[in-house]
């Protein structure tokens, strides 16, 4: 490297001497310069897109979950008020109709049962997934909170195709 | 107040030219300057607004019972159990699990407002409101607990006048504070107040303002302790309402901006506020029955990353 700077004088010799010299390296140089710019500009997209994905995905629970306290109360009530207008609307065109009933619970009535009691029914309940799920289910009822509102029932099911032992199930009964 | 036809009907015909006849008449006459409503007490100001937007928001499980032993008297237990925040120096909040039962007994009678708490951790609430004559009014307040010089006791003596109201208050600490609110034409009403607080050598001056319509309450209140408060009701329907709050400390150069909804339905009661903290809380309450109310709150912080939910029964 020394006698090359000697040879090429006072002026910037060392390009031209290795343009002139090595040609190779200077094109490995452009290359190397070309492909070392797009690897920066690949990592910088990279950077850059997984910010973006991070605030995005921010922004995105932030809103989801202001949406979910503010917004979906209020609709649940504006529709329970609609259903509950229409009712008596209904009711009041029928005038002197015998009043419709309240709707049925969307849970399966249990019963009050206030000892300790092993009961056998045949119906249909709402499975873990809830699909009906049409079955025999015996209750073990351990623990039973009876005031005619709120029942507590443990209870297994199992479908009668089934030869397996029922699985333990625990379903909340709710009567209103 | 002014409103002259119930909400909810229907105005059809001559009805309704009526109405409107009626209301043209009465900006068409002079304002009658000595026959002002009375306006609302001093620190009632801020009622429609407070009442929007700043629900009693809980964490963790609340039971209310009450029972009216008589026409007057009522007896009132209540359960309480969650994490309770201990205000910390750091950026976290420390929060304890709590349990506690309170017992209350109220007595209300046409003059007379006898209100008392007792607490398992020691504490004793109790307020007296008096009619003493038509208008003269007594209020007293007291809060004893166990820790020592934590107890305090407030006196008020409000005196209400035919469009004006004044209020002296004396507590414990040598806390004296005097009020005076004034309808200046029907809908506005201008107030002031004074206060001097012994203990910590501190006084301060404030002016507040309200105007009122059918439709919407603005009022506004400056102290010299560095608060600025604006509240802005918008009654859109009889059942909604929106409430907008901005409260500016000058002194802390404090700013916090919240909006929110009151929809007050036949079952139920949702009230929802978004602030400018980055706070966002809800408060529902649903009627189950007669006399049975399912309350449900939520207070979401994003900033502080700090999630606050409850639930609870209210029976009477």
């Amino acid at each position: 490297m020394a006698s090359q700077s000697r040879r090429g004088g006072l002026s910037l010799p060392d390009r031209r001497g290795s343009s002139k010299q090595e040609p190779n390296i200077l094109d490995k140089i452009n290359n190397s310069q070309i492909v070392s710019k797009g690897k920066q500009a690949a990592s910088d997209t990279v950077f850059v897109a997984k910010k973006l994905l991070k605030s995005t995905g921010k922004a995105a629970w932030i809103a989801g979950t202001t949406f979910l306290i503010l917004a979906v109360p209020l609709i649940i009530e504006m529709d329970r008020e609609q259903q509950l207008n229409e009712l008596e609307l209904q009711q009041q065109s029928l005038l002197g109709a015998p009043p419709v009933g309240p709707a049925p619970p969307k849970f399966i009535i249990s019963g009050q049962i206030i000892w300790i009691n092993l009961k056998l029914n045949v119906g249909v309940m709402t499975s873990a997934e809830g699909k009906p799920v049409l079955g025999f289910w015996f209750e073990i009822i351990e623990v039973a909170l009876a005031h005619g509102l709120v029942n507590l029932s443990v209870c297994g099911y199992g479908i009668p195709d089934d030869f397996n032992p029922p699985e333990a199930v625990t379903c909340l009964s709710i009567r209103i | 107040m002014a409103g002259f036809v119930p909400p909810g009907t229907t105005l059809l015909g001559n009805e309704a030219t009526s109405a409107e006849t009626k209301k043209v008449n009465e900006v068409h006459k002079n304002v009658d300057y000595m026959n002002l409503p009375c306006p609302i007490p001093y620190e009632e100001l801020h009622r429609e607004a407070l009442m929007s937007l700043k629900p009693e928001y809980f964490e963790g499980m609340r039971f209310d019972f009450t029972k009216g032993l008589n026409q007057k008297f009522s007896l009132s237990h209540s359960v309480m159990m969650g994490p309770v925040e201990i205000p910390s120096q750091s950026s976290e909040a420390i929060k304890i699990p709590t349990a506690h039962y309170e017992f209350g007994a109220n007595f209300i009678d046409q003059k007379t407002m006898l209100i008392g708490r007792v607490l398992t951790d020691g504490r004793l609430n109790a307020r007296v409101k008096c009619d003493l004559t038509d208008d003269l009014a007594l209020k007293a307040n007291a809060q004893l607990t166990n820790e020592p010089h934590m107890s305090h006791v407030m006196l008020n003596f409000d005196y209400k006048g035919k469009d004006y109201r004044s209020q002296l208050q004396l507590g414990n600490g040598a806390l004296f504070g005097a009020s005076y609110i004034q309808s200046v034409t029907p809908h506005l009403s201008l107030g002031a107040e004074v206060f001097w607080a012994g203990q910590h050598r501190k006084s301060g001056v404030g002016y507040a303002g309200r105007y009122e319509t059918d439709k919407m309450v603005a009022s506004g209140q400056v102290a010299s302790t560095g608060l600025m408060a604006l509240s802005y009701v918008q009654k859109v329907s009889e059942k909604v309402s929106l409430a907008t709050d901005f409260m500016y400390n000058y002194l802390s150069r404090d700013v916090t901006v919240s909006a929110g909804y009151d929809y007050a339905l036949r079952q139920a009661r949702l009230r929802g506020k978004i602030d400018s903290n980055g706070c966002t809380s809800a408060f529902l309450e649903e009627r189950l029955n007669m006399g049975l109310n399912f309350i449900l709150s939520a207070e979401l912080d994003h900033k502080k990353k700090d999630y606050k939910f409850g639930f609870g029964l209210t029976v009477g």
